[in-house]
């Protein structure tokens, strides 16, 4: 007896963690299973267990003009992002990793742009609403812009600095020999061998900002709507089925990017 | 002509100089090495001379053009680095014809030259390969031939060899000669490796803590160095110290060894003043001669062995002994018969006479 | 690089200066604007005394402990879990699994928030199969309150724990864990004397990335929170729809703010704690 509690002890932990893991997953998938399964009621407002399968709600969501007006838009924003994003990413990793500036200084910008990550956006966001409302700018899409900017930032400059590191330092050194100039050096060395990171980055970018709710919240004055903005609006009214299948439509759009994105950017 | 010169080049960084005053020519067609422990700054110096870095003072020229403040992209030279750094996302051929691009050549003429300089390496059926897919011997032949393409006055190489193995750096040195002759560019070669060094080059720098300390042809350099620290760098030496009994054409010296009479080496020597006597271990011979010792140590290598001599005289002396010469006497006074003459054994006495030395600086 | 080194500081500085003039714009500079506004055109500190009254204090204070339990619950589940992952899973399910276990990250929090009023309500899936298979008599009330707001924040932080936490666990060298049982450690002497200690880095940075941002939510306690959870961030969102005058708001942002970056400091002055959080 004392022999088998001991070597159930000693054996490890069993089978404890894998188990938590099964369960983890089955947490975090239910949910938007639970989501999709619904969204095929016939219904308005689904029941439970649903009563017949349909797609009609789906069709509803994609001819909805407010829902494809919003659709447009967060489009919109995310290829900035997305484009925005990376090269401003592209110019912090290489001031991080490459530049001759001081590591003092280095750090200090590596900082500045890690501020979304630990300054809570609550604050950011209002901040942002607050100073757009005393500079008199204004609502508008330009702020909007910069606040999914600066959101996007930090993922974007930091899956680049990763990527920077790994490349050869010398590899300027002997194009520069060869008779290269910076320019070239650039366009010819280091984008192409950067350039899986640089479309994972902006995939990675624009799914954060098409998904982006908090900073646009706060600067949705007139007229700008997003699908994310959309969704809470319709969430505070009501559940129902159109809510569904749009959900569902955001999150198979975000899975298929951050997927895409995952598998360029650690090549097997 | 000369192909290169670097002229009172100097390196500091922080409180070290790196690169002190240092001073040489490479000539036309030349294969000159620049030698030295790791760390005497000699990649430092090839650096500057590739417009990698700036020297604090000092002049490169190439072909009678100062071109101290040029870039290192408008330089007449190309390196090769010591760990080649190939671009791994352009073919071998896109890889050859990189500075040829830079230097705005045509495609076309790209193309031919590119062909050419391959053949030249021996790496024609590679041109379309992935170059982290070839061996390290086929990467070298490529990173040479993507510095020969431009045909740039002089190549400037940093120890590329030193990641091969054995086998393959003596092959790979034969075929950088042959390169370099076909080519008939002039090579700037740094390397911590002397044999290298020896067997390839037509002149060697000797460097130590950023100086030079002599420069010349390899059997030059090797049979009469001008110091201590070259001798013992090139190959194995023994170095005694003695006093000068006597001077005239040669200079005799009393030695730990016995008295020597050495070759003055252009040092001036006078009578009863100290000096350093080199002597390589082959100028030994052994079975006949006034000196005698004890082996008490030896070492098998290969083709010939060494062993360390504990002389009657005090001092010690290194010889060493092919499979021609005479044989050992052994502790019981008999002598080895037939073709093997014997190998040295511990504790065996021998009979040494020393043939040719040498005065160096201490 | 050769010559022309002034230049190239110059270049550097406009390089580095475009993503760094962004980051300010939109970090810093609004956060300047946000603490004139809440010392107010008196340069008063009435705004940071309404702040903290016993009222909003005590939001603070729930909004804060809100934080630290869901972080707590989100480290107790991530630390089985990437240890399984690090150290059980044969190494080609490695990846994918990794990268399932953080896809939530990239999707829309506020659809994730909203999936589970479905599971939760009284009419719901959970409810629905609980009655069903007789598990329960009567439906619970699992929605708009503690239970759901709970489950929303483990549901959506949990992924972030699990990064970063994943990080340190992947270093832990195996060996020691199997050194340690050779020697007889039981279970709790293990986590306690070898992987906690470990990872413990890796734990804190995790813990102070995401304990912030929960304390600062909105979505969740909008979407799935009721009246009896008010957080911080619903009464800065009220100040900001309803008031003119947003030097309260700005006042009570501030404290919040203060707390939190106070907490991070603390964390960050451990040496091992900031390379953790490099790996953000």
């Amino acid at each position: 007896m004392v022999g088998r509690v001991r070597l159930a002890l000693t054996r490890g932990a069993g089978r404890f963690p894998g188990t938590v893991v099964a369960l983890t997953l089955l947490f975090l998938y239910l949910p938007i299973l639970a989501v999709g399964y619904l969204s095929l009621s016939p219904n308005a407002q689904p029941t439970v267990p649903i009563d017949g399968v349909s797609l009609r709600w789906y069709g509803a969501v994609l001819t909805d003009s407010r829902f494809v007006r919003a659709a447009l838009t967060s489009f919109g924003l995310a290829v900035v992002s997305a484009v925005g994003g990376t090269a401003l990413g592209l110019a912090g990793a290489h001031t991080i990793v490459r530049s001759q500036l001081p590591s003092r200084v280095r750090g200090a910008v590596a900082l500045v742009i890690g501020l979304p990550l630990f300054v809570p956006t609550i604050v950011v966001a209002f901040g942002i609403g607050v100073a757009t409302g005393v500079a008199d700018i204004g609502f508008g899409y330009l702020p909007v812009i910069f606040g999914h900017l600066f959101w996007v930032l930090p993922f974007t400059t930091f899956l680049l600095t990763a990527r920077y590191t790994e490349l050869d330092d010398q590899l300027p050194e002997a194009a520069q020999d060869l008779g290269a100039d910076r320019r070239t050096i650039f366009l010819t060395i280091t984008v192409p061998l950067l350039r899986p990171a640089l479309l994972a980055s902006a995939l990675f970018a624009f799914a954060l900002s098409f998904n982006e709710f908090l900073i646009t919240f706060f600067l949705a004055g007139s007229g700008i709507t997003t699908v994310p903005l959309e969704i809470f609006g319709k969430v505070r009214i009501g559940a129902t089925s159109f809510l569904n299948a749009a959900s569902v439509l955001v999150l198979l759009l975000s899975a298929l990017i951050a997927g895409g994105a995952s598998v360029l950017q650690r090549p097997a | 002509m000369t192909a290169l010169a670097a002229d009172g080049l100097t390196k500091t960084f922080g409180d070290e100089r790196a690169v002190d005053d240092v001073e040489f020519t490479v000539d036309d067609g030349e294969f000159f090495a620049l030698i030295g422990p790791s760390g005497c700054g000699k990649t430092t110096t090839l650096r500057l001379l590739a417009g990698l870095s700036t020297p604090d003072a000092g002049v490169v020229r190439v072909g009678g053009e100062d071109i101290t403040d040029q870039p290192a992209r408008d330089r007449p030279t190309n390196m090769v680095f010591q760990d080649l750094v190939l671009f791994p996302h352009m073919t071998v051929a896109e890889n050859v014809a990189y500075g040829l691009k830079q230097a705005g050549m045509p495609a076309a003429d790209r193309t031919s030259r590119v062909e050419d300089t391959l053949a030249l390496v021996e790496m024609s059926q590679f041109a379309d390969r992935d170059p982290t897919q070839l061996s390290g011997g086929q990467q070298q032949r490529v990173a040479l031939a993507r510095a020969l393409a431009t045909e740039p006055d002089v190549l400037l190489l940093d120890e590329p060899l030193s990641s091969l193995d054995r086998a393959l750096r003596a092959e790979m040195e034969a075929e950088f000669r042959r390169i370099q002759r076909d080519a008939a560019t002039s090579f700037l070669y740094v390397t911590h490796d002397q044999t290298s060094a020896m067997s390839m080059a037509d002149r060697i720098a000797v460097m130590r803590d950023g100086q030079i300390r002599d420069i010349g042809a390899p059997d030059r350099l090797y049979e009469r160095p001008q110091t201590r620290f070259v001798a013992d760098f090139l190959g194995d030496a023994t170095v005694l110290s003695g006093t000068v009994t006597e001077v005239d054409s040669t200079v005799t010296v009393d030695t730990p060894a016995g008295t020597v009479r050495a070759d003055p080496n252009g040092q001036a020597a006078s009578v009863d003043e100290t000096v350093s006597v080199m002597i390589r271990p082959e100028s030994v011979t052994v079975g006949t001669g006034s000196i005698t010792g004890t082996v008490i140590d030896h070492a098998y290598k290969g083709f010939f062995e060494e062993a360390t001599v504990e002389l009657s005289s005090g001092g010690q002396l290194t010889v060493r002994r092919g499979e021609d010469s005479t044989a050992a006497v052994r502790a019981d006074g008999s002598a080895a018969v037939g073709s093997d003459p014997g190998a040295f054994a511990v504790g065996d006495s021998v009979r040494l006479q020393i043939t040719e030395a040498v005065l160096v600086e201490a | 690089m050769g010559t022309a080194d002034e230049q190239s500081t110059l270049r550097e500085g406009v390089i580095a200066g475009v993503p760094v003039s962004v980051a300010i714009a939109v970090g810093v500079l609004p956060l300047i604007v946000l603490f004139v506004e809440s010392i107010g055109p008196g340069l008063g500190t009435a705004a940071y005394q309404e702040a903290v009254s016993p009222l909003y204090r005590g939001t603070l204070l729930y909004s804060l402990g809100v934080g630290v339990v869901v972080t707590g619950v989100c480290l107790a589940i991530a630390y089985p879990v990437t240890y399984w992952v690090a150290h059980r899973c044969p190494r080609r399910y490695r990846l994918a699994l990794l990268v399932t276990l953080t896809l939530p990250l990239w999707l829309n929090y506020v659809v994730l928030n909203y999936s589970w009023v479905w599971i939760l309500a009284r009419g719901g899936l959970l409810n629905t199969v609980a009655t069903s298979l007789g598990l329960i008599a009567e439906p619970l009330d699992l929605l708009y309150n503690d239970i759901s707001m709970f489950i929303g924040f483990v549901y959506i932080y949990l992924p972030y724990v699990v990064l970063t936490l994943y990080v340190s666990m992947e270093r832990l060298d195996y060996r020691l864990i199997e050194a340690a049982r050779d020697l007889g450690a039981t279970n709790r002497r293990l986590f306690l004397d070898v992987i906690l200690p470990s990872t413990l880095p890796g734990a804190i940075a995790a813990a102070l990335i995401v304990y912030a941002r929960i304390a600062g939510a909105f979505a969740t306690p909008a979407i799935l929170g009721g009246p009896g959870n008010v957080m911080i961030a619903s009464l800065i969102t009220e100040a900001f729809r309803q008031y003119v005058d947003y030097g309260f708001a700005a006042a009570l942002s501030f404290v919040f703010l203060a707390v939190v970056v106070v907490a991070l400091l603390g964390g960050a002055t451990i040496p091992q704690v900031r390379e953790e959080l490099r790996q953000w």
